[in-house]
């Protein structure tokens, strides 16, 4: 088995929406619940989570980051399924 | 250049499409992509047609237009999530004399096309995302164990440092390629823990 990079052209209006998207993924705030604990998670970093008692503070705490870098919060379902969805860009 | 078949571009011309709407509408611009395509498939001489593979946002369109576009074909972009819908296809561009060419686009980690998924303009349920990277790799697998003959190209998708990056995997026997498409098998539990691990869901 043998890998080769091909080359991308990056400046591509396809690839810069693509990559423009996972940059607004990057800012997201995203809230799931477990143990009876909602955590925000803020973009890709996952050692960026915050703990909450409530899921009204969770959402407060993840909409003023939303809002601020321009990005979305999304609260999640236990599935996998966005239960909730707020887009501020 | 190639004739390009997309569902997704097809949407636009649905009265009432909108992106927040594209689930909604996905079922009948899969029946006007199909219809288009076979009438492609009956109209134009190329030799070869290309079928796209992958789950939602594995930057397969992106692929298609940066590496495919300039090719004289015609190239159906589908995530080929259904084995009785592949089995259909490549029976029809058989028979219509043509050559099946399959392009599979393989995120190497499905966070950051998680992701992608959830940001661009098309919005779909997360299960959408769960489903066809799970299903578009089993019909992957069943036509390398079916199809012998039928030329697999396989990209593995990487977004590092702000960048879309495309690896080329080849395989020196068909035993190689199959035991490959083996180890990239995921069942939508999988995915579904998968993102979950990192913080998206319970």
């Amino acid at each position: 088995m043998k890998r080769t990079l091909i080359e991308t052209d990056q400046n591509h209006p396809a690839i810069k929406a693509y990559v423009a998207a996972i940059e607004l993924g990057s800012k997201s705030q995203y809230i799931r619940f477990r143990d009876g604990i909602w955590f925000v998670k803020t973009g890709l970093d996952k050692s960026s989570i915050k703990t909450f008692k409530t899921l009204d503070a969770a959402k407060a705490y993840a909409e003023v980051n939303a809002k601020q870098a321009k990005a979305s919060m999304f609260v999640f379902t236990a599935d996998g399924e966005i239960a909730e969805r707020k887009d501020f860009n | 250049m190639a004739v390009i078949i997309s569902a997704d571009e097809l949407k636009k011309t649905i009265p009432q499409y909108s992106p927040g709407l594209s689930e909604t509408v996905h079922l009948e611009s899969t029946k006007r992509a199909d219809k288009e395509f076979y009438s492609a498939l009956k109209l134009n001489v190329c030799k070869d047609v290309i079928l796209m593979n992958g789950g939602a946002a594995a930057g397969k369109t992106e692929f298609l237009l940066t590496h495919l576009n300039n090719l004289d074909t015609i190239i159906l972009d589908t995530t080929l999530s259904t084995i009785v819908g592949a089995k259909i296809t490549i029976r029809k561009i058989l028979k219509a004399n043509k050559r099946p060419v399959i392009y599979a686009i393989i995120p190497v980690d499905l966070e950051p096309a998680y992701n992608a998924f959830l940001h661009r303009e098309r919005k779909f349920s997360s299960s959408n995302f769960f489903r066809t990277h799970s299903a578009s790799r089993h019909t992957l697998l069943w036509i390398a164990n079916n199809y012998e003959n039928i030329a697999l190209n396989i990209y593995e998708s990487t977004n590092i440092a702000t960048k879309m990056k495309f690896e080329r995997v080849d395989f020196v026997t068909h035993n190689e390629l199959l035991e490959y498409l083996k180890s990239i098998q995921r069942s939508e539990t999988d995915i579904i823990m998968y993102i979950a691990s990192k913080g998206y869901s319970t």
